[in-house]
This record gives C-alpha cells, sequence and structure tokens, in this order.
C-alpha cells in the first residue's frame, strides 16, 4: 500500500511541476498568460490526435518505453537495487533510441545519435556513482540508502556523487547547458528530436514515459538527502522547479558542446567522488 | 583418474586418428557424434557424486607429452620454421632431462574436475553445439568437395574438444603443457581448414606472424616454471603451488602469460586474423572457449599461489584485464556493422573474466578495494558494450533510405563520445605500459 501511494504520488508529482513552471512562466514580464493547465492539456490533446500510421514500430518502442519506465518507478518507490533501476531505464533508452533509429526521418537518426551520446554519459556516470555508493553504504537498495542518509548522512560523504546524479537529471530534462538537442524546440534544422517518428498518441506514451522517468530520478535523488523521505523529495522536487525557471535565463547551446559538458560535470564528478573514495 | 573426464580427453582422440582414413560425410558425421557425446560425458560428469576411479599410469601422460612436442618439432622442420623447431627441441630437452632426472610420479589426480570446472565444460560444450551448425553450414556452402579442408576441419573440432576437456580437468602443470600443446595444433589444423597457415597468417603485420613464437616460448617458460615449482613444492599439482617466496610473483606472471597469451588475449587487432567471413563462427567458437572459459579455469586453479601474492602484480595483472574489457568493447563499437564486431566482444567479456578471476571467493573485496582503475575501466566497456547492443539493435530495424552513408560516415565512437581522442593509441599505451610495470615489479619482488 505504501509503495503504491508513492508510486501514484511520484506519477502526480512531475505533471504538477511542469504545471507550476508554465504558471511561473506566464508570470514572466512580456508572456502571456495560457491555461494553467496546459502542459496536462497539450498532452490529453496529442491522444486525441490520430497518428499517421506509417511507422507501426513506433506503437511498439513507445508503449515499450513507457511500460519500462513504469516498471522503473514501481523498483524505485519499492526501494530496489539502484542497478536494476538503471538496467530498467536502459531498456526504456533502448526503445526509445531504436524507435528513433527505425524512422524513415534523417533527422531522427541524428538525433539518436545524440541519443545514444546522452545514454552513454549517464549510463557511465549512474555506474560510476553506484561504485561510490557501495563503497560507502555496502549496499545498493534505495530503502536502506534512504535510511542510511537519514541516520548518517551519507551525502556528507557522496556530494559530488549527488551532483552528478542531479546532472543527469538535468540531461534528462534537457536543462541549461546539458541539453542534447532532443526535445524539439532546438533551432537547427535537425530540431525535430528523438520523438520524430512517434505522432498522436504514441507521442503522448512517449511523453509519459519522460514524465515517468524524472519521477524516477527525482525519487531517487530523494534517497540521499538527510530528511524523511516525503520531505526529502519535496526538496528536489523544488530543486528541479528551480532549474526548470533558470533554464529560460541560460542560451542553448551546440549539442556536442552540452554532451562534452555533461560529461565533465556528471561523469567527471563522480569519478572525483569514486577516486577520493578510494584514498580517503 | 576420473574415467569420464577421461573419456572427454580420449575419445574425441581416438576419433581424430579414425578422420584420418574417412571420407567427407564420414567427418561431419563423426564431429556431430563426437560434439553429442562430449555433451553426454559433460552432464554425465555432473550428476555423477562419485567419480569412478581409473588408474593410468603416469608414463602415459610422459609419453604423450613428449610425443606431441616431438610432432610439433618434426612439423615445423617440414614447414621450414626454424624458430618453433628451435623452441620445440627446447621443450623436448627439458621434458627428456626432467622426466629421467626428477619427476618421481605425477598426481593422482591428473584429471578431476571439480563442481565449478564441471560447469565450466559445459558451458563449453553448449557453446560448441550451438555455434556447430553455423560453421557447418558455412563449409558445406563454400569447401562442398574440398574432403582435405572438412577432414582438417574434423580434426580440428576433435583436438579442440579434447583439448578443451584436459585444460578445465587437469590438476597437473605438464597436464596443462601437453594440453595447450594440443590446443596450439588444434588452431593451426583450424586455420588450415580457411586459408591460413599459423606461421604466415596476415603476413603483412608483424605481430601476427611472431604470435606462435610468443605462444610457443611462454609454453617453455610455463614449462621451466613448473619445474621450479617441482623443486620448490616437491608436486607438480596447482593445489600445492602457494608460496615461492622471492620467486612468487615472478612465476605468477609466467603463468598469468601464458594464460593469456595462449588464451589469444592479446591487443584485439588479432581477431583480424580471421579475415574471411565465413571463418567467423569457426573463430567465435574458438575464442569462446581458449580465450574466455580456458584462462579463467587456467587462472582458477592457481588461486592459491595468486592469494599469497603481495598485491601490486594481481592489481596490474587486474588492470590488463580492464584494458581488454574496454579494448573490446570500444573496437566493437567502431566496428558495429562490422564481422569482428562479435569476437571483439568475446575479447571484452574474455577480459571482465580475466580481471574477475582474481577476486577472493567469498567476497569481491580485491576487485573493489585495490584500485580504481579497473573498475573504471570495466564500467566504461560495459557502458560501451551496452552503446553497441543499441546500435545494432537499430541497425535491424534501419529503413534504408539512402541518408544512410550520410549519417555513418562518421566514426560511431567519435558521433556519441564528441571528444577528439585517439583511442586507438591510449589503448596500445595501456597494453604496453601495464606489461611492462607488470615485468618490472615482479623482477623487482625478486631482489
Amino acid at each position: 500500500m505504501h509503495e503504491i501511494i508513492w508510486f501514484l504520488a511520484v506519477i502526480l508529482s512531475v505533471p504538477a511541476i511542469y504545471i507550476a513552471y508554465n504558471y511561473i512562466n506566464t508570470l514572466m514580464p512580456g508572456q502571456s498568460r495560457t491555461y494553467i493547465l496546459q502542459p496536462v492539456y497539450r498532452l490529453l490533446k496529442l491522444f486525441e490526435k490520430k497518428d499517421d500510421g506509417d511507422n507501426f514500430l513506433a506503437y511498439f518502442f513507445s508503449a515499450g518505453s513507457c511500460l519500462f519506465a513504469l516498471i522503473a518507478l514501481y523498483m524505485t518507490v519499492s526501494g530496489y537495487n539502484f542497478l536494476f533501476i538503471v538496467s530498467v531505464l536502459s531498456m526504456m533508452d533502448l526503445l526509445v533510441i531504436t524507435g528513433a533509429v527505425s524512422s524513415s526521418e534523417f533527422s531522427g537518426r541524428i538525433s539518436a545519435k545524440r541519443g545514444l551520446s546522452r545514454f552513454v554519459v549517464w549510463l557511465f556516470t549512474s555506474m560510476v556513482a553506484s561504485a561510490s555508493v557501495y563503497k560507502i553504504a555496502g549496499t545498493l537498495k534505495l530503502d536502506e540508502l534512504a535510511h542510511l542518509s537519514e541516520s548518517s548522512g551519507l551525502i556528507v560523504n557522496l556530494p559530488f556523487t549527488f551532483i552528478s546524479l542531479f546532472v543527469i537529471l538535468l540531461m534528462k530534462g534537457n536543462l541549461l547547458h546539458f541539453d542534447f538537442g532532443l526535445s524539439g524546440d532546438e533551432l537547427s534544422v535537425f530540431g525535430d528530436a528523438l520523438f520524430s517518428p512517434y505522432s498522436g498518441w504514441s507521442l503522448a506514451v512517449i511523453q509519459l514515459a519522460q514524465w515517468t522517468e524524472i519521477g524516477v530520478w527525482l525519487k531517487i535523488l530523494s534517497a540521499f538527502l538527510p530528511v524523511t523521505k516525503a520531505v526529502s523529495y519535496i526538496i528536489v522536487s523544488l530543486l528541479y522547479l528551480t532549474f526548470l525557471i533558470l533554464d529560460r535565463f541560460v542560451s542553448d547551446i551546440e549539442w556536442k558542446k552540452a554532451a562534452r559538458l555533461s560529461w565533465g560535470w556528471a561523469a567527471g564528478l563522480s569519478i572525483i567522488n569514486f577516486i577520493y573514495l578510494f584514498y580517503y | 583418474m576420473d574415467l569420464l573426464a577421461l573419456c572427454l580427453v580420449f575419445v574425441p582422440v581416438v576419433l581424430f586418428f579414425v578422420l584420418m582414413f574417412t571420407g567427407e560425410k564420414s567427418a561431419y558425421l563423426i564431429t556431430v557424434i563426437s560434439a553429442v557425446f562430449f555433451l553426454l560425458c559433460t552432464v554425465a560428469l555432473i550428476v555423477t557424486p562419485e567419480p569412478v576411479i581409473l588408474p593410468v599410469p603416469s608414463l602415459l601422460w610422459r609419453i604423450l607429452t613428449l610425443a606431441t612436442v616431438s610432432l610439433i618439432f618434426w612439423h615445423s622442420v617440414r614447414d621450414k620454421q626454424l624458430i618453433i623447431s628451435v623452441i620445440t627441441f627446447i621443450q623436448a630437452v627439458i621434458l627428456v632431462v626432467f622426466e629421467i632426472v626428477s619427476l618421481q610420479a605425477e598426481p593422482d589426480n591428473f584429471l578431476a574436475p571439480t563442481l565449478r570446472e564441471k560447469l565450466l565444460l559445459l558451458c563449453g560444450t553448449l557453446t560448441i553445439l550451438i555455434f556447430m551448425p553455423f560453421v557447418i553450414y558455412l563449409l558445406k556452402k563454400y569447401y562442398s568437395g574440398a574432403s582435405f579442408r572438412i577432414k582438417r576441419f574434423g580434426m580440428g573440432i576433435l583436438l579442440l574438444l579434447s583439448s578443451f576437456a584436459g585444460l578445465i580437468s587437469s590438476n597437473s602443470v605438464t597436464g596443462l603443457f601437453l594440453f595447450w600443446q594440443w590446443q596450439y595444433i588444434a588452431g593451426c589444423l583450424l586455420l588450415k581448414v580457411y586459408g591460413n597457415t599459423y606461421g604466415n597468417a596476415g603476413a603483412k603485420n608483424v605481430f601476427l606472424r611472431t604470435f606462435p613464437y610468443m605462444q610457443q616460448t611462454a609454453l617453455t617458460l610455463f614449462l621451466s616454471a613448473g619445474i621450479a615449482a617441482y623443486y620448490i613444492t616437491g608436486s607438480m599439482s596447482m593445489q600445492d603451488f602457494r608460496d615461492f617466496g622471492k620467486l612468487s610473483e615472478f612465476l605468477a606472471l609466467i603463468i598469468y602469460v601464458t594464460a593469456v597469451l595462449m588464451g589469444l588475449l592479446i591487443p584485439e587487432n588479432y581477431v583480424y586474423r580471421f579475415d574471411s567471413a565465413k571463418a567467423v563462427p569457426a573463430a567465435g567458437m574458438y575464442l569462446v572457449i581458449f580465450s574466455l572459459i580456458v584462462p579463467y579455469a587456467v587462472l582458477a586453479k592457481f588461486r592459491p599461489l595468486f592469494h599469497n601474492l603481495t598485491g601490486s602484480v594481481i592489481s596490474l595483472m587486474i588492470i590488463y584485464g580492464g584494458i581488454l574489457v574496454f579494448a573490446g568493447a570500444y573496437f566493437s563499437l567502431s566496428g558495429y556493422r562490422n564481422r569482428h564486431s562479435i569476437l571483439n566482444l568475446i575479447m571484452s567479456m574474455s577480459g571482465l573474466a580475466v580481471a574477475t578471476v582474481f577476486k577472493k571467493l567469498q567476497s569481491s573485496i580485491r576487485f573493489l578495494s585495490n584500485n580504481p582503475l579497473p573498475l573504471l575501466l570495466v564500467i566504461a566497456g560495459i557502458v560501451l558494450t551496452a552503446a553497441y547492443i543499441i546500435m545494432w539493435i537499430s541497425s535491424i530495424f534501419t529503413a534504408h533510405t539512402g541518408h544512410t552513408s550520410e549519417i555513418n560516415e562518421e566514426h560511431p565512437v567519435a558521433s556519441i563520445i564528441p571528444f577528439n581522442i585517439n583511442f586507438d593509441l591510449i589503448i596500445k599505451i595501456g597494453y604496453i605500459t601495464t606489461a611492462a610495470l607488470t615485468l618490472g615489479v615482479s623482477l623487482l619482488c625478486m631482489k
């Protein structure tokens, strides 16, 4: 029962963050007022739209990725092993990227390569981070990590690991200088991004999968803070919302530069923490 | 001696001689029957709780070892391979002198696999049976009517089975030496099937050309190390090898280098020796058996010795395994449409086997705590392998529209890791540095 409540809470919290962001955005000078539930409204409209029907595999890939995202979320709220969750998220990415490659569109394939680049960064970072966590805590189970964080402040020994995992969250949210140009709002001609083969309800399902994945990372990060689970989750969510807003004031950069910065901030910091734990 | 283990070694050898006098169709039949027989024997070996003991005089092993070395010597003289002739002649002299002067008897349990080794045998056998239909299909397609090649193939496979069983089951250093020589012969036979010979394979590449010399030199050193160990411990059994004092690090290095060289666990371009696409399934089968399963099993046999080392040499050996994991994955990814990518992936897994074989049985402390570098290398290798799998699966679903060449012009690794890094050079430097450091540390320990 406890898991189900958390599962629903996380699923609902991510759209709530985007709604809050949308609301704050409309308060900015020069912005026109929009419907307060605009992000959810857009999603519902997508479900109502008819698929173009050209790419049957797109249905399969979108449904598969959403399924894996939901499994990852369930595993996260149940406190499963961090590496298992990373494996399931890898499967989700595999399906999204394969779907983009399978499209007959040039931009889809180009963005699939960017997706693969992002995948390599976050997978490497997660694995190094898990090695650091295991070295300190002797376990990778998220519920045990949350207890340890509460009792002994795990983050004191893993500050860079925490930052690197947060950078993964920013990469997944296409924020700041960690935007690989996959969200479709890039200025270049290849801006159709990873979602180009998807349309209609399959695109909506992909959107749901992305939101669920954001929720998974928020929940993972909340296991590192030395406060109770609920408070920790709220803090991490507010932090994410802050970066969402901050993103409006940061210019877009070319995706290769974003990849290099991601390697430096995500992978680099996790390696520094890992090596630090070995020698100190 | 375990009767079933003895059957696994000798039945393929008997069939090897039968096959020499049969035709093409019989060659296929004998090969398949022997593989199935091998599987049944392996299963029987696992399910039988108490081994059926059959006493075999150690003289038999001595004669076999000397006969094998003499055969390789005779062939090398006939093929005008001077260096091999010299090395095998030295081996023969060492064997004759040692066996007459010093060696009392071989260990009683000359062939006695443990449960873990039996499971490795089963894995290897299943691998052979899975690969076999593809190998035979390609042979029938490309070499139908070339009974000479088919017979060579059958003989190679039979000797491969026999040497595989011997290497996994053997508890004696001379046993390992004997079965590695059989593996060497099996490799020669299989290479001849696909148009290459061991001496001049990849004639343009000096490294590949000299590789058989390196293998035979390593085997000679291994034999000498075994004799030195016998003088110190009074036994040829690996279970009795624990502490050799100052010599420990150096002997461990010789054992490690032999396992690496005989397992082909050397810079990845070695897999390009199997140049033809029709050789890839056979090469894959050979690599899984002799690069993945056998090195792991052989190094695990020497655990009592490795666990008594100071640690620095072991760390370097683990780093070598880590580099191999990374290099294999990197070359798989960079040539993901290439027929050799799967062979590179096998090399990567072999590196993982080598890196993890030194961990203590009850914990993974040594692998995780001594040095951060191997773990980072292994993680990087796993990540690149995951990327390779995604690219490979994606290529299956790719709709060909004419844009493909435009996208694929970029190097696959450069397109997903956008740094101007020469990984090829880094990998080569990594191999050389680690090898030099391991040798240096081993020699320093002897002071």
